[in-house]
């Protein structure tokens, strides 16, 4: 599975990639913003995206609706530590597959990979 | 010396990212609160905002504000919090926190309750990351509408800065917004420091 | 906190009863758990009557929307709340701390609310410390008010010294003035005299020249032919000296110098008229002499930067100090030569106005920019380079005007010109006009 990690905090990517159970971890990408994003998408790249809501040049939520115009197969986990409930749904009305609060836990991460049914 | 002019690309990166959580978490309280969206801004580590014993507060703040507020918090992290409000209308703030009626004092309270809201999530959610308990004073005004502006530049910084964070809240759908700076004693940033340091060294 | 097992909960409790501040803890429904003595004290209620009721059964000075929403806060946050005398002085209706010596009838009260935790730490409530401030708030509203008043004495003084400085400022000026004056009519005094003899000796040399020439007339028709040949030297003579323009041009000699004494004579006038010791006093003034007077004294600023305009209309004389309204002609009018570059023109105008009379004095020079219109009038202030200009000419004719119960005003576009206009009442108000002439002419 194709993993990309989009967050413009490089401290925040590490977080994410340590919480992540070894079967993910073969094919491992990072960007820092969401036009780096698109890019990784379309270049056929990403499978599973975690992706972070406040970034520069373009946003998390930006970044969600593009994938939703091009109606695209990636499955996107939300990480954020906006926590407010009205940004959560914001998020899963844009097509997230799952919201995880920063500070990232591989628990929390585990977790919402088994809802999902990732793993 | 650990002021935050000597902080590494890593170290200020993961605590911007420390400060983004603090937010996050204070946002969702004064979501919660007020039964209304909070917008965040990306928090701004400044420099060195001091300029010999005074604290030069951004030239972009400066220009808007008319209430500056103050609120110290106290134990392992000690600083205080200075929050800028800008002329817009916070009426409806007001209703939403309990206020009737208008009145100069009242929107002063308003101010202050909004200053303690902001700090203590801001503050606390720092503190929870790093390990820390900290309290907090009373907030007070500190320059009002009818003062100088300048009036800050006067302000006589006995304990020495190390750290000013910038941040901004807005509740869209009440006009409202106002600019947090946060600022840490040097003696005390170390505490920041070290669990930035230890949270670096986990990954 | 390992002792605390040695203390027991009654000992606490007591000690939160006795604590000399106001301690109240709340459920989330704001029902009243715990009371101390200061409360009941404060409040003239014992704390049987206030547990088990609501905040607001017991207090009903609290407001209830405000209040819930408070304890909400604490509760939602799980952080401390405040309220400061400063803008809620008086949270809970307690009467003053300083019975006797106080002027403040209640009490002035911080408080802070704290969220409680029960001892397996779920959420207990809310807690309220209330301490009396009304010391600290009555020493700084007295401080406040303090300060306000030498805010108020500080604005009097200010006022005071700029009057002052107006004060002195036209004092120095009309010293100097008045030292001009008397050096002017010393001097038109000096030229008086010689100027009378010269007057009245060429008055003489003209009758004795006329009574000369008649008499050389007499002896030329008395001469003949034969007389003429005797005297041959005679012609020469008369031709050598060119007896015929000479005598054409000793007339036109004595006339022209008639002319420059008359204008000498009238200079020396002017100059007295202009600086008129007796003119400190209020008397009828004849507005139009007051002009013209002046414009003789500095024609030769004027003459060759500016033609100057009359149209005089009909004006009486006008109750005033002369010598001080010729002053403010003369600073309009010196004013105006300055300001007007090539093709200068000054424009004076008079007339009546609303029961009194209008001097206007117009130019077509480069005007007072807007941003300093209201400005010229100020003592000092001048656009003209240092030690050109004292910056008091129109601040004095300002107060001058003023002191005649009058108007000065401009209206002015920059690039097209000025124009001041003075009005002044035909009579001063009695009182006024007198005790003034009396301190003046001492």
């Amino acid at each position: 599975m194709k993993v990309l990690i989009a967050d413009d905090s490089s401290m925040s990517r590490k977080m994410v990639l340590r919480s992540l159970p070894e079967s993910l971890t073969e094919d491992v990408r990072q960007a820092c913003n969401g036009s780096e994003v698109m890019e990784a998408y379309h270049a056929g790249q990403v499978d599973l995206l975690f992706l972070d809501l406040t970034m520069p040049v373009m946003d998390g939520f930006q970044t969600l609706e593009a994938l939703k115009r091009e109606d695209a197969n990636v499955v996107v986990v939300v990480i954020s530590a906006d926590i407010q409930p009205l940004a959560r749904q914001r998020v899963f009305d844009l097509g997230a597959a799952a919201f995880v609060a920063k500070p990232v836990t591989a628990e929390a991460v585990l977790n919402a990979l088994h809802v999902i049914g990732v793993l | 010396m650990e002021t935050l002019a000597e902080l590494t690309e890593d170290q200020r990166d993961a605590l911007q990212e420390l400060m983004n959580i603090a937010m996050g978490q204070a946002a969702e309280r004064l979501a919660l609160l007020t039964n209304t969206m909070v917008t965040l801004s990306v928090p701004f580590i400044h420099p060195l905002i001091r300029e010999q014993n005074n604290l030069a507060i951004p030239e972009h703040l400066r220009r808007s504000f008319m209430i500056v507020t103050r609120q110290s918090f106290l134990g392992e992290l000690r600083g205080e919090v200075f929050v800028c409000f800008g002329s817009m209308g916070a009426d409806e703030l007001a209703e939403l926190l309990g206020y009737k009626g208008g009145g100069l004092a009242q929107q002063d309270e308003l101010m202050l309750d909004v200053t303690n809201i902001l700090t203590g999530a801001c503050i606390s959610g720092l503190a929870r990351q790093v390990a820390t308990q900290v309290s907090y004073d009373a907030p007070s005004i500190l320059v009002h509408r009818e003062q100088e502006a300048n009036a800050l530049d006067e302000l006589n910084l006995n304990e020495h800065l190390a750290m000013v964070l910038e941040i901004r809240f807005e509740v869209q759908a009440h006009q409202f917004s106002c600019d947090l700076l946060i600022c840490i004693t040097e003696r005390t940033a170390g505490v920041v420091v070290r669990a930035i340091d230890r949270l670096l060294d986990e990954l | 906190m390992t002792d605390s097992k040695a203390i027991s909960r009654e000992t606490l409790e007591s000690m939160l009863k006795a604590i000399n501040m106001g301690v109240l803890l709340v459920d989330q429904d704001c029902k009243v758990l715990f009371s101390n003595h200061f409360m009941s004290i404060n409040s003239g209620r014992s704390a049987e009557e206030l547990v088990g009721r609501t905040l607001f059964e017991a207090f009903p000075e609290l407001p209830e929307v405000w209040t819930r929403q408070k304890i909400n806060s604490v509760i939602t946050l799980q952080n401390f709340a405040f309220t400061s005398w400063q803008q809620r002085p008086h949270l809970f209706n307690f009467e003053s701390t300083r019975p006797i010596s106080g002027q403040v009838r209640h009490m002035y009260q911080n408080c802070t609310f704290f969220p409680v935790q029960d001892a397996d730490g779920s959420n207990l409530g809310v807690g309220l410390a209330i301490s009396d401030t009304t010391d600290t708030a009555a020493r700084q509203l007295e401080l406040t008010h303090l300060n306000q008043l030498l805010e108020e004495e500080k604005a009097a003084q200010a006022l005071l010294i700029a009057r002052l400085e107006d004060a002195q400022a036209q004092l120095l000026q009309s010293e100097k003035m008045a030292a001009i004056g008397q050096l002017a009519a010393g001097v038109a005094h000096e030229i008086n005299n010689p100027i009378g003899f010269v007057c009245s000796n060429v008055n003489s040399l003209r009758r004795y020249l006329v009574d000369i020439f008649a008499l050389l007339e007499a002896h030329e028709q008395a001469t003949d032919d034969r007389h003429a040949n005797a005297h041959p030297e005679l012609a020469v003579m008369r031709d050598k000296m060119d007896y015929t323009f000479m005598r054409q041009d000793i007339d036109d000699l004595l006339a022209e110098s008639a002319d420059g004494l008359d204008r000498v004579t009238r200079i020396v006038k002017d100059l007295r008229e202009f600086s008129h010791v007796d003119s400190y006093e209020w008397q009828l003034a004849d507005l139009h002499k007051g002009l013209d007077s002046t414009l003789n004294v500095i024609w030769n600023e004027i003459k060759f930067k500016a033609q100057v305009i009359k149209c005089y209309g009909d004006v009486e004389p006008i109750e005033c100090m002369g010598s001080q309204i010729n002053q403010v002609f003369l600073n309009l009018l010196i004013n105006a030569s300055h300001a007007v570059g090539a093709d200068g023109e000054i424009t004076i105008s008079s007339g009546r106005e609303d029961g009194g009379v209008f001097v206007e004095i117009a130019d077509n020079g480069h005007g007072i920019p807007l941003e300093i219109q209201n400005r010229i009038f100020e003592p000092f202030f001048t656009t003209k380079p240092v030690g050109m200009g004292s910056g008091l000419g129109l601040s004095l004719s300002y107060s001058i005007i003023v002191k005649h119960h009058g108007r000065l005003t401009v209206e002015s576009e920059p690039g097209r010109g000025s124009c001041f206009r003075a009005w002044l009442p035909l009579r001063q108000p009695l009182h006024q006009a007198l005790s003034t002439s009396a301190a003046e002419g001492c």
